[in-house]
């Protein structure tokens, strides 16, 4: 039996979406600010008009309920992928002036890119684009990196009721903290420690550099937000290659890994849990997978002979690590992938994409938990097969605490493993019809799904429009891990179709 | 009459043909460089292209300059005093100067761990950048102001509906 919303339901629902519209239009003061003190004098009218549309739809849409009553949790679920979506159409509002993209649904697809920590992008003419409009880019990874639903939790405005279901909704599974508001505070005090250490360590490599001290801090805040979110934006159309340094791509890839890692992981970490942290199957997955996989890309790149040991030590293992992350900096031109990396190293990208980070991190990806329950599950069939039909298997693993492998748990590892492959592949057949290289489409096609943001060059703005909407769905729904989606789809679709029930 | 048919070839060659064996020699872009063969790698080439962002440290003799043509831009590894010639980079408020370098492309240099760069050997400035006038639009920031408005009046509302209610 389906639950159809009710219509105070979907009231109850715009309201809460007029809420994060509302506080979209207030970010933006921060790019407006930015602009006024760089003297961007175009930009900063393209931020008034962007925030005072977003505080008038935001507020006319706030009045549709009291917001009052409780949300169900499907109501929860349905607001969680509409308040995504809609906060990337608003985002995208001023971007869309900045004479940076083509069309309105180019800066849309940046919105949602940025929201989303996926990092792919069609902007046009990178180099030339206002400071501005690069800080509202990176902010967007701020933003979507620690969750739109957290940042409304941890500022505990309005959603009074069904937060929990709220916080799972947006595709974390666990709560850190007693108090779930607590919980989204702790994630964002973790995200503001870590972008705080990687601004200071990368604005002094930029100021070794030689770059001018506002540059230098723009350009160190905005690659910490994009390396810790896991989002992979970057100032310049260069993303990492612009910098030329070691020290940038250490730093980087410092933050990657602590945005890869479960929050509450930090949290185990940060009260004295050692232990955990050697234990935890994510860890060890995450781990096993990288040095398997940078073996694999190793191997790629010594067959073609292109690159010294220390320059496929530095490609290979910097992008398998931006791969696994979900971050998807680039230190590569995207005709260097197969050339110059070769075969098994960009199978072993698109794997590591694939697989992503941890649940309850800013990556994206079908997540380590996942994988480490599915070979745990595949080990405990393999030993109930060699056992007596009365023996009593029970399979144990570590993920904050030891826990017990469930069926329950393995098949719904399972069902997100086989809904990420299947969008995987989807999205690759779809490249592909449309006249892109297999290999290339497929590697494309899990970027987007993964929110990775690495690409072979199909990813631009003269892509077709029909591909760029794939990439767009693929990026909001991999996000959410399609359960919010689905919930989505199905509570407009229900709402549509014709009541049985009430005409029997 | 070979003569006036070879003198006849010549001319036409010359001004058909022209132009582009003269493109041949000529520059290319930093787009175009990125995906050359790579049986070219390690040989000197010719690129134009506009200073972008800043000169960043190399080392003590060295600087880097990225080089943007074609909506790709490549690191050029050069010489301080070289990079020195350089005015204006380009960026949001300005364009930068237009550069013709040669040098030695390097598609996985030994040097720089792997990057792909150009070594520069020559550069020279082509033409100087300039300030780039952005004109801004109030008409934006009134549409911003009504909507501030606009949402003030909602809230009110709101607000005002909560207590009728309460």
């Amino acid at each position: 039996m389906w639950i159809r919303m009710r219509v105070s339901d979907f009231g109850l629902v715009l309201h809460y979406v007029g809420l994060f519209v509302i506080g979209t239009g207030i970010a933006m003061l921060v790019p407006l600010i930015t602009a006024l003190l760089f003297r961007e004098w175009a930009a900063a009218f393209d931020y008034m008009l962007g925030s005072g549309v977003a505080l008038a739809i935001g507020g006319g849409l706030r009045l549709m309920s009291d917001g009052v009553r409780p949300l169900t949790h499907g109501a929860a679920l349905g607001l969680t992928a509409l308040g995504w979506l809609a906060v990337s159409v608003v985002a995208a509002v001023p971007l869309a002036f900045s004479g940076n993209y083509l069309t309105f649904l180019d800066a849309v697809f940046d919105a949602i890119s940025g929201i989303t920590t996926s990092g792919l992008t069609v902007a046009v003419d990178l180099d030339h684009m206002a400071l501005s409009h690069n800080m509202w880019r990176h902010l967007t990874h701020l933003i979507g990196g620690q969750g739109i639903i957290v940042a409304a939790l941890s500022l505990a405005i309005g959603l009074r009721s069904g937060a929990f279901s709220l916080y799972l909704a947006e595709g974390r599974d666990e709560r850190i903290m007693p108090n779930v508001v607590h919980t989204a505070r702790f994630i964002w005090f973790v995200a503001a420690a870590y972008v705080s250490i990687g601004t200071v360590a990368l604005f002094a490599v930029n100021s070794y550099l030689g770059m001018a001290p506002g540059r230098g801090l723009l350009h160190a805040f905005w690659i910490s937000i994009a390396a810790y979110d896991t989002g992979g934006f970057g100032p310049q159309s260069q993303n990492a290659m612009y910098y030329h340094s070691y020290l940038f791509e250490v730093v980087g890839v410092f933050l990657m890994i602590a945005g890869t890692i479960n929050f509450n992981l930090h949290a185990q970490v940060w009260r004295g849990d050692r232990v955990e942290l050697w234990r935890n199957i994510e860890v060890r997955v995450l781990l096993v997978n990288t040095l398997i996989l940078s073996g694999l890309a190793a191997v790629g790149v010594a067959a073609l002979k292109v690159y010294g040991p220390l320059g496929a030590v530095r490609k290979g293992a910097y992008h398998i690590i931006s791969a696994h992350s979900g971050t998807g900096h680039q230190t590569i031109y995207s005709s260097q992938w197969l050339s110059e990396l070769g075969g098994a190293a960009f199978a072993a990208v698109i794997l590591a994409m694939a697989a992503g980070g941890a649940v309850s991190s800013t990556a994206g990806g079908i997540k380590a938990l996942r994988l480490g329950v599915i070979v745990k599950s595949i080990i405990h069939q393999v030993k109930a097969s060699l056992l007596p039909r009365s023996a009593v298997i029970t399979t144990r693993f570590t993920h904050i605490g030891e826990k017990i492998l469930t069926p329950e748990v393995a098949s719904a590892a399972a069902v997100v493993f086989i809904l990420y492959v299947i969008t995987y592949v989807t999205g690759g057949l779809i490249g592909a019809a449309y006249g892109y290289g297999a290999g290339e489409a497929i590697f494309e096609s899990v970027s987007a799904t993964a929110n990775v943001g690495l690409s072979t060059g199909i990813t631009s703005a003269t892509m077709p429009v029909g591909l760029k909407l794939v990439y767009m769905l693929q990026m909001w729904a991999g996000r959410l891990e399609f359960v919010a989606v689905f919930s989505l789809v199905t509570q407009v679709a229900l709402s549509v179709l014709p009541d049985n029930r009430r005409r029997a | 009459m070979r003569l006036r048919v070879l003198t006849a070839t010549i001319l036409v060659l010359s001004l058909v043909g022209g132009p582009a064996l003269a493109f041949a020699d000529d520059a290319m872009t930093p787009a175009a460089l990125v995906i050359i063969d790579r049986e070219r790698d390690g040989t000197r080439v010719t690129i134009e292209g506009e200073a972008i962002g800043e000169d960043l440290h190399a080392d003590s003799r060295n600087r880097w300059v990225n080089i943007l043509g074609g909506g790709t831009a490549v690191g050029v590894f050069m010489l301080n005093q070289d990079a020195g010639i350089i005015g204006s980079y380009g960026g949001y408020a300005q364009s930068g100067d237009v550069l013709r370098v040669t040098g030695v492309v390097n598609v996985a240099c030994a040097q720089h761990a792997g990057e792909f760069d150009v070594h520069a050997e020559q550069v020279e400035i082509v033409s100087r950048g300039s300030a780039t006038t952005r004109t801004p639009e109030p008409w934006k920031g009134v549409v911003g102001i009504v909507g501030v408005l606009v949402f003030i009046a909602q809230t009110r509302w709101f607000r005002y509906r909560a207590t009728r209610e309460a």
